[in-house]
């Protein structure tokens, strides 16, 4: 017998009270129960089914076509156009733990505008495209990567179809098409996107609470459905509220972030000053981002907060700074703020410049419009904390006006902190006050 | 803004000492600083949820003297009327130095493309079209491909021209796809028009064509200048290359179509088998006879200015020289090719898809090439002969031989 949705509720809310202990059958039961009348009217296009080890073999290569993660609260809103209730979906060919790796690429979909993307043209979905794929080698039982080029070539047309496309790029060499791993015809062609929408409004209905569901997708390689086993569904943690004895706070915002939920500690905080900004000529704006690439460079890998004017990776040096991300990928955390001068105040971009870089390298991106209600910028901290430009990078005192190297310590402060809550986008950068001072 | 980071500004400042140093007469000097015609207009866009955004546009059309305006149109968040200006200009002056019969034009609209869909975009370019669509023509202006405008773009435009107008004109729109009319030979002209200019340098000042060669950013253009350089000069060894991974050198050489194989398989250079980590600004100072940045703005400053030791830069890249380095390098003798000249590959394909669209004939690709090639080689000996006879700047020698083009055709059509 078919269970309605309301009668699932129980079930859910008991994978989700104790999800370690979840067997795999119970899970996928949950899932097929919320939502057996979507998948009765999809009339067995998606079956959900329990495997304790999806996939399949493709000569030696053992791997699951699709593995995914899927939360029904999108924090990568990058656009307003962009519902984060609807949800969202990264999704990856073979292991799941390229979904987590830095410097790959998943493909992400908002759940409520799938075709919406953050590159503008072929060549940068191209270089936004997973490269690596992650499989078990049958032979040896070990877990190994290759190149997503070369584990697609091996499958069915249909398969390279669904996962695959193509545009105006080919092969300097042989004049192919070039394909990009982008998932359009899974997205378009199939009920995945509807269905998954619909699975996690209901999930977090009944666990009252935003959900994120691990899952793989096994795609047939003739015309029948796909197989989605879910591996795991937990509730979001929210984070605890701001307090605002932590620290002295020097920037915050409201409905302008994009990242998930954080509270992290952070040493260094770099400061482009929006109105000495504004006095560069367009020349002196890109030697400004090229000296970001060296700063990046002499800071290291030490995560650090960066905030200035305007869009951020922009390639017009009016509206921000002219950034190429390899001149920044160490920040934890990035601020727009959307203050140049009197003529202008750009347009924030939340980092939609590099979108896929920014959640790739899990970087929490805020902007700070200071006109506005629940925003703020402490400009004049900024401009009158010890600015260490010059200790870093010998030579370039020049910029000390317009670029400010701040340390915590040097600060009076313990550290810098950026407290994040996703779902209701607020972000709260601060310095914390060393014990003593407290 | 101030002067220095309004565009329309730079470019007026920059042909003011062009004009200045030909002693160019006030008449002549005012209407080459300013456009000749200008739009301005909204466009309604319906977006998908059935709300409507209104939309700023424009269209510049800077000076027709030497013949119908061509020029991209850009979508972009920040484009105002002076961005326009300015590239509408620097368009006029790119086609008088390659000595191509077009005057230079300009458009855009006020918009973010990236949070646009496909049904909004196609909606966009169709509602540019249709406010523009009596001002253009094969023989009054002709838009093109610019920033976020790709070739579908140009197609949508093309389509709702000819519906307006209600019948077939290939030649209108540049950059269509090739089913639509578009040139063959488009994909590597920006590398091919900057590789010939380097052969004709290596000609010119007697550089060993077979010498080592490096090339900073390793994207669309730089990966087709890795395969041509050897292929239209007979030799080069590729030393060096660098994207934003990182770079690879080895100094007996790195095969090219084994690299563009690994960066579009792992989508960057590093790791390539035989080859040993470089960093980008190491790259740049290598010992090498050219030297081609492919990359991004303001590479080269008055900081490592210095220490360039290519014999000829090869400006790939937009801007990839700031002005004081420009100065340093000549004064070093380095050979600069500047963007102005080496990148305008692209736009020749441009012009030649509006020749075969008027005949309806449709050249091969080994015409495109020949024709590119003719071009690409009179426009560099014609900058490199002021460069050498007046001793300035290659950058600045291209300015002057296109602003005095321009100026002789107005002379000669009687307007001043």
């Amino acid at each position: 017998m078919i269970l309605q949705r309301n009668s699932a509720n129980p079930l859910v809310r008991d994978v989700l009270a104790r999800p370690s202990a979840t067997d795999p059958t119970t899970l996928a039961t949950a899932i097929e129960q919320c939502c057996a009348d979507i998948l009765k009217e999809l009339s067995g296009a998606i079956k959900i089914v329990a495997t304790e080890h999806p996939g399949a073999a493709h000569g030696h290569r053992f791997y699951p076509d699709i593995s995914g993660w899927a939360s029904s609260h999108n924090p990568y809103a990058w656009s307003e156009y962009i519902d984060p209730a609807a949800g969202v979906m990264r999704l990856v060919l073979g292991a799941g733990s390229r979904l987590s790796a830095v410097n790959e690429y998943p493909r992400i979909v908002a759940l409520s505008a799938p075709d919406r993307r953050p590159e503008a043209y072929f060549e940068d979905i191209c270089s936004h495209s997973q490269r690596r794929a992650d499989f078990i080698n049958t032979k040896t039982g070990a877990t190994e990567t290759d190149y997503v080029a070369d584990l697609i070539q091996a499958r069915s047309l249909r398969v390279i179809e669904l996962l695959t496309s193509t545009g105006d790029m080919y092969h300097p060499v042989t004049g192919e098409p070039i394909r990009a791993l982008t998932c359009e015809g899974l997205l378009h062609d199939t009920p995945l996107v509807h269905f998954m929408r619909e699975l996690l409004h209901r999930l977090a209905g009944a666990a009252n609470n935003s959900v994120e569901l691990t899952f793989v997708l096994q795609l047939n390689d003739g015309l029948g459905a796909m197989d989605l086993t879910p591996i795991t569904l937990r509730a979001i943690e929210h984070p605890i509220p701001f307090d605002p004895a932590t620290g002295k706070v020097l920037l915050s915002s409201q409905g302008y972030t994009l990242g998930r939920s954080r509270f992290t500690r952070f040493d260094r905080l770099v400061h482009i000053s929006p109105r000495q900004y504004s006095l560069l000529s367009l020349t002196n704006r890109f030697e400004l981002a090229r000296l970001m690439g060296r700063i990046r460079r002499t800071l290291g890998d030490a995560p650090w907060i960066l905030a200035g004017p305007g869009r951020w990776g922009t390639s017009s040096p009016e509206l921000g700074v002219p950034v190429r991300f390899a001149e920044i990928s160490s920040v934890g955390t990035l601020v727009e703020i959307a203050e140049m001068h009197e003529a202008l105040t750009p347009e924030v971009s939340l980092g939609t410049h590099f979108m896929n870089d920014i959640i790739s390298h899990d970087i929490l991106c805020a902007a700070v419009l200071p006109e506005r209600k629940d925003h703020f910028v402490d400009s004049a901290f900024f401009e009158q904390a010890p600015n260490s430009l010059a200790r870093f990078m010998p030579g370039a005192e020049a910029w000390k006006d317009v670029l400010h190297v701040l340390e915590a310590h040097d600060c009076g402060g313990e550290s810098f902190i950026v407290w994040a809550d996703a779902v209701q986008r607020r972000m709260i950068c601060a310095i914390e006050m060393e014990i003593n001072s407290r | 803004m101030n002067e220095q980071s309004n565009a329309f500004a730079v470019a007026q400042s920059q042909f003011d000492e062009a004009a200045e140093m030909l002693g160019i007469e006030p008449a002549m000097r005012e209407l080459l600083r300013w456009p000749r015609r200008e739009y301005r207009f909204t466009i309604p866009l319906r977006m998908d949820d059935g709300g409507t955004q209104v939309l700023h546009a424009y269209r510049v059309q800077y000076n027709d003297a030497r013949g119908p305006c061509m020029g991209g149109v850009r979508w972009h968040p920040d484009e105002t009327m002076d961005t326009v200006r300015a590239l509408a200009a620097w368009m006029t002056w790119k086609f008088a130095v390659l000595d191509i019969p077009l005057g230079g034009g300009n458009g855009g609209v006020t918009c973010n493309p990236k949070k646009l869909s496909n049904a909004e975009k196609e909606r966009l370019a169709r509602g540019w079209m249709r406010v523009m669509a009596r001002e253009l023509g094969e023989d009054r202006d002709m838009p093109a491909p610019d920033m976020y405008t790709t070739p579908q773009v140009m197609a949508w435009m093309a389509d709702e021209f000819e519906t307006i107008t209600g019948y077939s004109h290939p030649a209108v729109i540049a950059g269509k796809p090739p089913a639509l009319g578009g040139s063959q030979g488009r994909h590597d002209a920006t590398a091919r028009g900057g590789v010939y200019c380097v052969r004709e340098a290596c000609r010119t000042l007697g550089v060993d064509p077979h010498g080592a060669f490096a090339i900073q950013g390793f994207g669309n253009a730089g990966q087709h200048v890795a395969l041509l350089h050897p292929e239209i000069l007979g030799g080069g060894v590729l030393v060096a290359v660098s994207d934003t991974s990182g770079g690879v050198y080895n100094a007996n050489g790195l095969d090219p179509k084994a690299l563009v194989d690994h960066k579009l398989r792992t989508g960057q250079v590093s790791g390539f088998p035989g080859s040993e980590p470089i960093t980008n600004e190491d790259l740049l100072e290598l010992d090498v006879n050219v030297l081609y940045p492919a990359a991004m703005e303001n590479v080269i400053t008055q900081s490592n200015a210095d220490r360039i030791r290519a014999k000829i830069c090869c400006e790939l890249a937009d801007g990839p020289s700031t002005p004081e380095a420009d100065t340093l390098l000549h004064v070093r003798g380095v050979h600069v090719i500047p963007d102005f000249l080496a990148n305008a590959g692209g736009m020749i394909v441009g012009y030649f898809e509006q020749v075969q669209g008027k005949n309806n004939y449709f050249w091969t690709l080994d015409i495109v090439h020949r024709q590119l090639d003719r071009r690409m080689t009179d426009a560099y000996q014609s900058v490199y002969r002021l460069h050498r006879d007046k001793n300035v700047p290659m950058r600045l020698a291209a300015y002057l031989v296109a602003v005095s083009r321009m100026a002789e055709a107005v002379k000669l059509r009687g307007w001043v």
